[in-house]
Parts: C-alpha cells; sequence; structure tokens
C-alpha cells in the first residue's frame, strides 16, 4: 500500500478509537446501571475489538504523517504532538482491551467477570476515551487550523515522546536485541497456546476439556500484549522501515483477525461445552484451523519483512 | 561478551514480570473457582 493509501486508511481507522469507544462506553454504562448481563458483556467485547482497531490506526498514522510532512501548511511540532498524545492513547487503550478481555475470559468461567475488573475496566475506559479525545482534536487540528486554538502548536507536556524513545533504543547497545528476543518469547507463548487449544478442538488430545485449556488464554493474551509492546517500540525506533512495507501490512491484517478470533473461544458456547473425549462441532473445527493458519501467517510475514518488504 | 551478559539479565528480569502476571492471573482463578479446571 502507497503512502496516499494509508493516509485514507488513517482518516477511515482513526474515528473508530474515538466514536467506536464511545459507543461501547457508553453500552458499559447502561449495562452497569440496569445491571445487564448481557450488555456488560457486549461492551466488554466493543472494547477489546475497538483495542485491536487502534493498532492499525497508530501505525497508519505515521505513513500520514510521512505524506505531508515537509507542507509550509503543516506545523510539525504538532503532528509530533498528536503522535505522542496517540502514543499514551494507546497504551492505555490497549490496557483496557486487555482487561475487558479478561472479563469476558471471567464472564465464561464462572458467569460474571470480578468485582475489580469491572471496575478497572470502568476507570480505564474513562481515562481512554479522555485520552483518545485528546489525540483526535490535535488530530484534527493538523490540516483543520479553522479550528486550532491558542498555544496548542509548540506546548511541550507529552509524557511519552516517541523521539525520546528512538533515539533511547537506537543508542543503547543492549535495547533492540532485548526487544528482539522478548518479542520471540512472546511468539512462543501466543503460538504455544494457540497450538495447544486449538489442536485440541481439531481432534488432538480429545481426553482433555476444553474447560481446562481455557485456562491457557491468559497466558496467550500476555504473550499477545508482550509482542503488541514489543512490535510498537521497533515501530517507532524506526519507523521508516515500517511503514509502507508490504509484509507488515499482511501481518498486521492477519493479526487483527487472529487475534479477534480468540473470542470465539471466550464468548461461544459450542468450544466451551467440549468435555472429555468429546468431538467439536464443525463451526469450531474450522475456527480451529483458521486461528492456526492465520497465526503461521502472521509468523511468516514478520520474517519476511526484511525479504518481501525491504527492511534492514 | 559484556553485550551479552546485559541483555540476557534484561531478559530474565522481563520474563519474570510476564511469569508473575500470569501467575497472579491464573491463581486468581482457582481461588475463585476454589478448584483447579
Amino acid at each position: 500500500m502507497n503512502l496516499a493509501n494509508l493516509t485514507h486508511l488513517h482518516l477511515l481507522l482513526n474515528h473508530f478509537p474515538t466514536v467506536g469507544f464511545l459507543i461501547g462506553l457508553g453500552l458499559f454504562l447502561a449495562a452497569i446501571v440496569g445491571k445487564s448481563e448481557n450488555l456488560k458483556r457486549a461492551s466488554l467485547v466493543i472494547f477489546f475489538l475497538i483495542a485491536l482497531l487502534a493498532i492499525p490506526t497508530y501505525l497508519s498514522g505515521k505513513a500520514a504523517q510521512q505524506a505531508i510532512t515537509g507542507r509550509p501548511d503543516v506545523p510539525e511540532a504538532l503532528i509530533e504532538m498528536h503522535q505522542d498524545s496517540a502514543l499514551l492513547a494507546l497504551v492505555f487503550m490497549e490496557l483496557t482491551g486487555f482487561v475487558a478481555w479478561l472479563g469476558l475470559w471471567q464472564f465464561r468461567r464462572i458467569s460474571r467477570p470480578a468485582r475489580w475488573n469491572l471496575t478497572a475496566v470502568f476507570l480505564l475506559s474513562i481515562i481512554t476515551f479522555g485520552l483518545m479525545a485528546r489525540t483526535a482534536i490535535m488530530g484534527g487540528e493538523i490540516r483543520h487550523p479553522e479550528i486550532r486554538t491558542e498555544g496548542t502548536v509548540g506546548s511541550d507536556t507529552e509524557w511519552l515522546k516517541s523521539a525520546s524513545i528512538a533515539t533511547f533504543v537506537n543508542t543503547t547497545a543492549w535495547a533492540w536485541p532485548l526487544n528482539e528476543t522478548i518479542h520471540f518469547i512472546g511468539l512462543s507463548l501466543v503460538l504455544g497456546v494457540v497450538l495447544v487449544v486449538n489442536l485440541r478442538i481439531l481432534g488432538v488430545m480429545k481426553n482433555v476439556s476444553f474447560a481446562a485449556l481455557h485456562r491457557l488464554l491468559p497466558w496467550g493474551i500476555l504473550g499477545f500484549a508482550v509482542n503488541l509492546i514489543t512490535g510498537i517500540l521497533f515501530f517507532i525506533t524506526i519507523p521508516e522501515q515500517y511503514t509502507q512495507n508490504v509484509a507488515l501490512h499482511w501481518k498486521v491484517v492477519l493479526m487483527l483477525i487472529a487475534a479477534a478470533n480468540v473470542l470465539y473461544f471466550t464468548l461461544f458456547e459450542e468450544a466451551w461445552a467440549l468435555g472429555p473425549g468429546d468431538d467439536a462441532p464443525p463451526t469450531a473445527k474450522v475456527i480451529a484451523a483458521s486461528t492456526i493458519f492465520l497465526w503461521i501467517g502472521v509468523i511468516y510475514f514478520g520474517r519476511m519483512m526484511p525479504f518481501i518488504g525491504g527492511s534492514f | 561478551m559484556q553485550l551479552a551478559i546485559a541483555v540476557a539479565v534484561r531478559v530474565l528480569v522481563v520474563t519474570a514480570i510476564v511469569g508473575v502476571i500470569g501467575y497472579i492471573i491464573d491463581r486468581s482463578q482457582d481461588r475463585r473457582n476454589n478448584k483447579g479446571p
């Protein structure tokens, strides 16, 4: 995908983390007030899916920056502020998505999430929405001077600075190799859990009930979180290697579908009902096979980034 | 050699942190269920 298309993608995706998240938040509050368990689950699903969509939103933002950088009417400082604000918002968004998923996982196991979980989701979602709205306003101001307020450009208040992170990783001998090693450990954690859980659905080690393997899912999500953090660190450090890298584009697409697949195992009854010796229904088998296929695709395109995508 | 040790030590620290988080999630499940899966 070229810069113009990636910019289109960014302009399309950037509405989800704010508008979509607001819908999720509204549903969540309605669920708590109305004490509706189904609505609670629905809002947790929305938080999780929006957290996934926030990843390509963030990544495509760098390409959008590259497409307009150097234009006289575009203040570079404002783009940097938008980017740093987006990074902080992304951190909280992913944290919200992670805790929301844990809530869904608990719903599956014990028919309700732990009390701490809903409180944590509530607090995190409020903070995330504030940070996302702030990021969105800054993003709008880049190409809309008419809504810029006095003093927005050049104020230097960000907690997380992409430029400082990039400099740190680029000038610290152990930072990149550490990141790379941790990324592989995270990958092993994800793939290990993916294989064990999905092979059971496909009919391997049938004597194990699905409920027993369901217990492993948080370890897989933890591996995913580790790889998201380390992956974003790679991206921030040398974005030029990645923005137009076709292998990364495929990797992200496959990863998002594969990550959304985990909802099948946390939401639906079919897999959960599998006791020792039970054969999974065809739908479950199709989902299991596709999940394994998708994760192998993620690994393939990750490995192919230097070869197909021309990075490094 | 120094770099190898520096990376290895940090890898162990991060792995331990991830392990502890996973362990806590796992144990909290035990307490809630009052039994294993």
